[in-house]
């Protein structure tokens, strides 16, 4: 029985592997599909650098968004993964050993809140804060609030695991030559776990910059290059939610080329964040 | 004995498992309703507060079910065009292509497309040039036209609204193709009628503009123009210009079900509905 049920199950997981290995390439092919013919007949340099995004007079500029979209999402980052970082190091080495299985539950519960929910919780409570400082509230901050919020649970988990697998010897071993508590975890823990940090990192980024459902509630969706902050943006990913159910043509196009570039920037990025981590090695 | 023990362990799970598994499914097909399915009515989010009122009407004396999707005019539109659904709904008149293109539709009502301030505002009257410049971004300030000094928040739909190709038309702020609520300098965009609604009712100094029914006189209210209020007689003694006509669309040659709840709507009975929910109907109108 055993020698027929082996070859299946394999064979089922081979499947497995490749649908979603054949997902990937649906998608990809979709989007240089549509995009690249969009590319062709708008002009990459006019899609890239125009400022002005009106469909109806086939006009497709994406600048403004591209620096609403980088705008939001390295400000999240700027903002997540110092505070994942931390609240990791909290968990692994601050708090009472009891309390931890409560505290990671709860982050695993912000990790399965919806996106819309966080959208909701921004509306209501960050969008009249900032309102209160500057108008009209439903701005760049109030985006990059509450994305940093959306990729902190990611942070914490993977940051959490790394340190978890950190040699105790190690530890052991620094905490004997006299090194404090908090040394130790910054000079023996946090560099053994670089290369988690790295994909924590590059998870986070891929998290912020594809947030759109509650980037459209809370950002203002203004077509405008961002003066400060406090202006109403609009980002890559929410002009696609916004406007692709009735896209067709060459808008729709456009849209899938806007796809085709976020998906470029995270390429970019991973790279970038690979050579960065790979040269501090070295050191 | 030996049967009785083989019975209880290992066969028992393969023996009862997939039966139990197979009769469950066919006890859930079988339970599939006889009648026809769902219809799809997909479009204007400023049509649908209406026909959720009309459907439910509709239900009580007909067995047809609808599932209606606030997706925007222009959805609507392109859905009933490429066949994806059969009813759409639209809050604009159709454009030449889009009729060539065999959409036909069929005009059930008509609201009052009111600018809405938020209820603390003291502002109840502008003039049409004022709104003009409000919305075009050239008066910034509610001092400007006889309120606080605070800044202007225009709060404006998205592109494919049909409301807000009827507001920009009727209020003129279209320049060479141009949108001019664009160059507004506090400007949030709402996805939809609801998130309009949403940002004046939420912040102060926030203007917007939706249709009639949907305003609370809680959170948000609406203001005269030019002295003239949004109300059913202003809008039928054509004093009150600013409206939208509310359609629904099927393509060119629909019959059946669809086509019998688009006749209901436009029947006195459903007429009836829709002055009750508070829009205006199309037969007072001649």
């Amino acid at each position: 029985m055993h020698k027929i049920l082996e070859p299946i199950i394999t064979f089922l997981f081979k499947i497995a592997a490749a649908i979603v290995f054949l997902a990937l390439v649906g998608v990809i092919y979709a989007m240089v599909s549509e995009g690249f013919p969009g590319l062709r007949e708008i002009g990459v340099w006019n899609f890239l650098s125009g400022t002005k995004w009106q469909p109806t007079n086939h006009v497709y500029g994406i600048l403004p968004m591209i620096f609403a979209s980088l705008g939001v999402t390295f400000g999240a980052i700027l903002l997540g993964v110092p505070t994942g970082l931390l609240v990791a190091i909290f968990i692994n080495e601050i708090l009472a050993r009891r309390f931890r299985v409560y505290l990671i539950g709860l982050i695993n519960l912000m990790a399965a809140i919806p996106s819309v929910v966080y959208g909701f919780w921004g509306v209501a409570v960050i969008v009249p804060y900032i309102a209160r400082i500057q108008l009209p509230g439903n701005s760049m901050l109030a985006a990059i609030l509450v994305v940093s919020l959306m990729i902190l649970p990611t942070m914490i988990s993977l940051t959490l695991n790394g340190l978890r697998s950190v040699s105790a010897d190690e530890k052991a071993a620094s905490l004997a030559l006299g090194e404090s508590r908090m040394l130790t975890v910054w000079r023996v823990c946090i560099p053994r776990i670089r290369v988690t940090l790295q994909a924590a990192v590059i998870l986070a980024f891929g998290r912020a910059i594809g947030e759109a459902t509650a980037v459209v509630l809370v950002a203002g969706n203004h077509v405008q290059i961002p003066r400060s902050v406090f202006s109403s943006v609009r980002t890559l990913t929410a002009n696609t939610v916004m406007e692709m159910g009735y896209a067709t043509g060459l808008h729709r196009q456009a849209l899938m080329a806007t796809g085709l570039v976020l998906f470029i920037f995270i390429i970019l990025v991973n790279i970038l964040l690979s050579m960065l981590m790979h040269v501090k090695k070295e050191k | 004995m030996r049967i009785r023990r083989v019975l209880l362990a290992r066969y028992r799970v393969r023996l009862i498992l997939p039966r139990l598994l197979i009769c469950s499914l066919i006890g859930l097909l079988a339970c599939q309703r006889p009648e026809t399915g769902s219809i799809d009515i997909i479009g204007s989010t400023t049509v649908t507060p209406l026909m959720e009122h009309l459907v439910a009407v509709y239900s009580e004396t007909h067995e047809q079910r609808f599932l209606i999707q606030s997706l925007g005019s222009t959805t609507g539109i392109n859905a009933v065009r490429d066949g994806q659904t059969p009813i759409g709904m639209s809050s604009r008149k159709l454009t030449q292509e889009e009729m060539d293109a065999g959409v036909v539709a069929y005009h059930i009502a008509t609201e009052a497309l009111a600018v809405a301030v938020n209820i603390h505002n003291p502002i109840n009257n502008l003039s049409q040039d004022q709104l003009i410049s409000i919305f075009s971004g050239q008066t910034r300030n509610w001092n400007d036209v006889g309120g606080v000094e605070r800044p202007i928040v225009v709060v404006s739909r998205e592109a494919g609204s049909g409301a807000r190709t009827t507001f920009e038309s009727l209020m003129h702020l279209v320049r060479n193709k141009e949108s001019l609520i664009d160059s507004a300098p506090l400007l949030i965009i709402g996805d939809g009628t609801g998130q309009v609604r949403a940002n004046v009712a939420s912040r102060f100094e926030s203007i917007g503009y939706m249709s009639l029914t949907v305003i609370d006189n809680i959170n948000v209210k609406s203001i005269s123009i030019d002295d003239v209020a949004p109300s059913a007689e202003n809008i039928q003694n054509g004093q009150y210009t600013l409206q939208e006509p509310l359609f629904l669309l099927l393509r060119e040659g629909e019959s059946g079900a669809s086509k019998d709840f688009v006749d209901w709507v436009l029947s006195p009975e459903g007429q009836n509905e829709v002055s009750r929910f508070g829009s205006i109907t199309v037969l007072h109108h001649e």
